[in-house]
């Protein structure tokens, strides 16, 4: 595995030498879905755009029931950007976004989904069991990974609460605190719950289930376990964020062969999103 | 390493909206905040509307590298940038484009464009509606039927347009790719559902994002390069390119100008 050994080697493999092959990728993601307005975030809250049409993920179908690994293959990821040679890494050096309202946008690999839950049956939910017929394929020792639950479409109004059970990154069992599932601001379609980790915990190798009473409506909803990349703000309407990973925090991010780019929308306003960004990768 | 420069600038400017376009006054047009607008017109000289499809080159009228004289690829290195509110431009090799839809029909319409001068494949290839006169106030959903990036035909894709923010001129509304598409080769039906109530004039524009300026404040001297940020990568510039600008801006009146630098 390479490593990018100082500046001039950036910008050399920038430049396409050293094998460097770098690649700029914009993506957009529209308020629709297919042919259908969707549903508006709200304020404070993170929605999902899995299932949002845009350039060039397309538009994300609802998850099948049972968990399933998600890659750069899978409908809903953002595509047109080469996987690394063999023996190099590929590596996010750039990254900006804009957008018609202000927020924060969380590129994510999206590492698993298991969809089909319902939201009218309460009780424990098989996501990959104790033992996981379906294990991550990326990110494998689960550090910082998390989990969320997906509404695709409107749970119920009856107010509940939802926990994990997980394996940590020792692969213990553990389950996190509950937090609201249901009625207002915690049943809309494209809602994007996030699932708490179990105290000193941070980071998730399996997700065997979660709990949660009934909410009254069946709706849709799927588990989603994901690896955090990036995290870019758009302080206004039309106000871009620019992420230089090279002379800025975190680093330069790394992105996993095969990885399963997707957006999670965190917006200021209740209001809804058209965002366009880009990002900038070189191979070292 | 060989340097050139070459400048460009790019006008919104709200105030001289009902200005003649002459040699000195540039195009005008009306920054829809924080919603693509294709920049195509709104530079020296002023391109005319697409008086038919065309493909674009580094010839074409309305190139911001117009007459820089370079015939090999190069690099965009840097660039000084001043705008006058936050925003970005992103920078696109314009590829082929037509005018003269209309938005009252309700039936096919077939842009009939010429096949791609670069970037054949259409890989990384976008399109776009681009209003060149104003649309009516009624939304309706646009069924764009294309031809992706291995050659099949028969893909489609849905965008919504008419009413505010989707009826400007000089609006650019980006239009998605079918699951599994990274790209356009050609767009070969355009179906309006509804009447937006008024005809105007929109048109295809098929593009490739080189790379992107992007200034986060207002104001001053911005140098934007690939270690201080601002700037999108060190692209490969195809000397044969169509240099053209979309503006995503977070203040309707704006206006930016700058200077790129190129290696080879």
């Amino acid at each position: 595995m390479g490593a990018i050994a100082d500046l001039s080697d950036l910008i050399h493999r920038a430049t396409g030498g050293a094998g460097g092959n770098p690649q700029t990728l914009m993506f957009h993601k529209t308020p629709r879905i297919g042919s259908t307005t969707g549903t508006t975030p709200i304020a404070g809250r993170p929605a999902t755009l899995w299932r949002y049409s845009g350039i060039s993920s397309g538009s994300g179908a609802i998850p099948p029931s049972g968990p399933a690994v998600c890659t750069r293959d899978t409908n809903g990821a953002i595509s047109g950007w080469d996987n690394p040679a063999i023996g190099k890494e590929l590596y996010l050096t750039q990254a900006f976004c804009t957008g018609i309202n202000s927020g924060t946008l969380l590129l994510y690999d999206r590492l698993l989904q298991c969809g089909g839950l319902s939201g009218s049956v309460g009780g424990a939910k098989t996501v990959q069991g104790a033992t996981p017929t379906v294990p991550l394929t990326r990110y494998t020792d689960g550090r910082d990974n998390f989990a969320f639950a997906e509404i695709h479409t409107q749970i119920g109004v009856t107010t509940s609460a939802i926990l994990m059970t997980y394996k940590n990154r020792f692969g213990v069992t553990r389950t996190g605190p509950s937090v609201l599932f249901g009625n207002t601001n915690y049943r809309e379609a494209t809602r994007a719950i996030m699932l708490p980790l179990a105290e000193s915990d941070y980071g998730i190798t399996s997700v065997e289930s979660v709990t949660y009473a009934t909410t009254g409506t069946a709706g849709n909803i799927s588990i989603v376990i994901g690896q955090p990349i990036a995290y870019l703000g758009v302080s206004a309407a039309g106000t871009p964020t620019f992420r230089d990973f090279v002379s800025g925090l975190p680093g330069i991010p790394k992105i996993q062969p095969d990885a399963c780019l997707s957006l999670l929308w965190i917006p200021t306003i209740a209001g809804s999103h058209e965002i366009t960004g880009g990002l900038s990768f070189v191979e070292a | 390493m060989t340097l050139e420069i070459i400048s460009y600038s790019q006008y919104l400017d709200l105030l001289k909206s009902s200005q003649a376009v002459t040699s000195l006054t540039l195009a005008s047009l009306t920054a829809v905040i924080g919603l693509p607008m294709d920049l195509w017109r709104s530079q020296r000289p002023v391109p005319p509307i697409p008086p038919e499809p065309a493909a674009l080159n580094g010839e074409s009228l309305g190139n911001i590298n117009g007459d820089w004289g370079i015939t090999f690829a190069t690099n965009i290195l840097g660039c000084r940038f001043q705008s006058q509110g936050a925003g970005v431009i992103m920078l696109c090799d314009r590829l082929v484009h037509c005018a003269g839809l209309t938005a009252v029909s309700g039936f096919d319409q077939f842009p009939d464009m010429p096949a791609l001068p670069r970037y054949t494949s259409g890989n990384g290839v976008w399109m776009g509606l681009t209003i060149y006169a104003t649309l009516g106030t009624v939304a309706t959903d646009v069924l764009i039927t294309y031809t992706n990036q291995d050659g099949i035909s028969g893909r489609s894709s849905i965008i919504r347009f008419g009413a505010t923010s989707n009826r400007e001129v000089g609006r650019m509304i980006f239009v998605p790719f079918q699951d599994g598409d990274t790209g356009v080769r050609s767009v070969d039906v355009v179906r309006v559902n509804d009447d937006t109530t008024t005809a105007g004039n929109f048109g295809v524009t098929l593009f490739r994002p080189i790379t992107t300026i992007v200034t986060e404040k207002a104001g001053g001297n911005a140098n934007l390069n690939y270690v201080e940020g601002g700037l999108l990568g060190l692209q490969d510039l195809d000397p044969d390119a169509c240099l053209f600008g979309i503006g995503i801006f977070g203040i309707a009146l704006a206006q930016a100008n700058g200077v790129l630098l190129l290696g080879a």
